[in-house]
């Protein structure tokens, strides 16, 4: 990266990390009770706008920032297949969200166990799922910790090192977590969500009319790299379907989503939410569709992993254009930052909760009460933080290739939601060969090297592969124990 | 939530999102400085999230036991 920040910058990183701890300790103060519920769901009480910021600030991660650019630069314009991809993401939250959260809301349910459990009545499907979430969440996490140390490396100039900046961030998402729960973490995602929309907004409004306006940079992508350009055919094609399935259905189960669907106010709270958030790809992912393309006339020769570099050196070049510029995007660097934590921050939440209500609260916490099982959590959040740390410092442990497992295991628990929510029919020993099954092929085929077979996504595979079984081994008409 | 017609409509308009109707072209012509099968794409896009509003304001269920 060739953008080093100077002190004015430095300074307005400080005072937002600063106001991210002053989240936390304001929301420890306003906490009524020191219960599960209000730790992990805010009691419940989201409004229209700070879930909508939460949700969005959460589903959008660093890697949205700066893999996705090197994306449009290595695809071209097919990558706009992402706007329809995270809109898929919203859509599929139609089709259970308004019975999930009926559930959740007359049953108390904290965890995404607490509805498997309900619904399906079965304690070993519930541990199996929660394997699942705890896999693919853990290599998620690792993800962003990995991805902030090389960000604050970059921006320092090297003056802050790798190591210290995942150490100093994560201690500092720690402070304002473990202070405040999910209602730290939703005002704080506000204000990164925020950062994020200002920073694109502000980067385009410079860098459109400064590479001479789309149309200008659209023929040079059609005369010098016409297959950018092309109508896209063929395999690319069934991929851009493959990734609308495997993304729409494996975003959906993001734990830290499906407990901002508890921890709406009301249903008209979350349906307003979700009305809005449908409309943020186009706020979002189409800037950084065209920060990829604007990048084809100006950087030639990134192959490969190289082509992560894009953001980064299209930034560098703007910066210099004129201190409005270097301080657009010194905010969209420093929205990039809240981004990752913002997600990191929702996951380890997330993580915390399975870990000290379905699995602590399940065995050795059994009679424990909510502030016992609270308190446990938030040391399970610093523990988890602390083993994850050591294996982002430790180079010679990459998880780089696991992290990429994570949308392929997500996928396999759509059937616990999706069917679940919508079909009485399918009980616990089809729902659980169905998810084995389905993690089976979809890691199976991941790690053998084959992340795609024709084009078509392993964890879209082995989604299908656990559909039919689950349907299969279903009797059609069978009722839960719970509906008689 | 529970009408098929609305799957149905969120069917075809995913499927207007990818351009697999349209003609191979090496060469596309530009619609507001894009190549036109990425403004067809968005258009489709803009649709879904418009039906999706719309879909949630008319259709969602108002009231707070979940089961299917």
């Amino acid at each position: 990266m060739n953008i080093i920040f100077g002190p004015g910058a430095l300074t307005f990183v400080a005072v937002y990390l600063t106001a991210m701890v002053a989240v936390g300790v304001l929301a420890k103060h306003l906490r009524r009770r020191e219960t599960l519920k209000e730790f992990y769901l805010a009691g419940s009480g989201l409004g229209t706008l700070v879930l909508l910021l939460t949700l969005y600030a959460t589903q959008y991660s660093g890697n949205a920032l700066l893999g996705y650019p090197g994306e449009a630069y290595r695809l071209g314009f097919a990558w706009v297949m992402s706007v329809g991809f995270m809109m898929a993401v919203v859509v599929v939250y139609l089709s259970f969200a308004p019975e999930l959260r009926r559930a959740a809301l007359n049953h108390a349910f904290v965890t995404p166990g607490d509805w498997i459990r309900y619904r399906f009545e079965s304690e070993g499907l519930t541990v199996a799922a929660n394997c699942v979430f705890l896999v693919a969440m853990c290599n998620y996490l690792l993800a962003q910790l990995l991805a902030m140390g090389h960000l604050v490396e970059a921006l320092s100039g090297g003056s802050v090192p790798f190591w210290a900046g995942v150490l100093f961030l994560g201690v500092v998402i720690l402070v304002y977590e473990t202070l405040g729960g999910l209602k730290a973490v939703a005002w704080t995602d506000c204000a990164q969500g925020l950062l994020l929309i200002a920073g694109l907004a502000g980067i385009l409004w410079i860098a459109v009319p400064e590479s001479g306006g789309l149309a200008h940079t659209s023929q040079w992508v059609i005369q010098n790299q016409p297959e950018k350009a092309a109508v896209p055919s063929g395999a690319l094609l069934v991929t851009w379907v493959s990734t609308l399935v495997l993304v729409g259905f494996g975003a959906a189960m993001y734990p830290q989503a499906l407990q901002r669907i508890y921890a709406a106010s009301s249903s008209r709270t979350l349906a307003r939410s979700l009305q809005w958030m449908v409309f943020m790809p186009l706020v979002t992912m189409l800037p950084v569709l065209l920060i990829g393309i604007m990048a084809l006339p100006r950087i030639s020769g990134l192959e490969g992993v190289a082509a992560d570099q894009v953001m980064p050196l299209m930034l560098g070049q703007w910066a210099d254009l004129s201190p409005l510029a270097y301080a657009l995007v010194v905010l969209l660097l420093t929205g990039t930052l809240a981004a990752i934590m913002s997600t990191a921050d929702s996951v380890l939440l997330s993580l915390s909760s399975i870990i000290s209500k379905d699995l602590l609260g399940r065995s050795w916490l059994r009679n424990a009460g909510d502030e016992a099982l609270t308190r446990a959590g938030k040391r399970v959040s610093w523990l988890l933080m602390a083993v994850l740390v050591l294996i982002a410092l430790n180079p010679r442990i990459s998880l780089w290739g696991l992290a990429e497992l994570k949308l392929e295991l997500l996928s396999q628990t759509v059937p616990l939601f999706v069917l679940g929510a919508r079909w009485s029919g399918l009980g616990a020993r089809p729902a659980l060969a169905g998810l084995v099954t389905g993690v089976v092929v979809a890691a199976g085929l991941s790690l053998a090297g084959y992340g795609k077979v024709a084009g078509v996504h392993a964890g879209v595979i082995g989604l299908a592969f656990n559909l039919v079984v689950c349907i299969a081994l279903s009797r059609p008409f069978r009722v839960s124990r719970a509906l008689e | 939530m529970n009408r098929p017609w609305i799957w149905l409509i969120f069917l075809a308009l995913f499927a207007l999102s990818v351009p697999w109707y349209l003609p191979k072209s090496d060469q596309p012509p530009l619609w507001l400085g894009l190549p036109y099968w990425v403004v067809l794409s968005l258009l489709a896009c803009l649709a879904i999230a418009i039906f999706t509003a719309w879909t949630i304001g008319r259709y969602w269920p108002g009231n707070d036991d979940g089961l299917p």
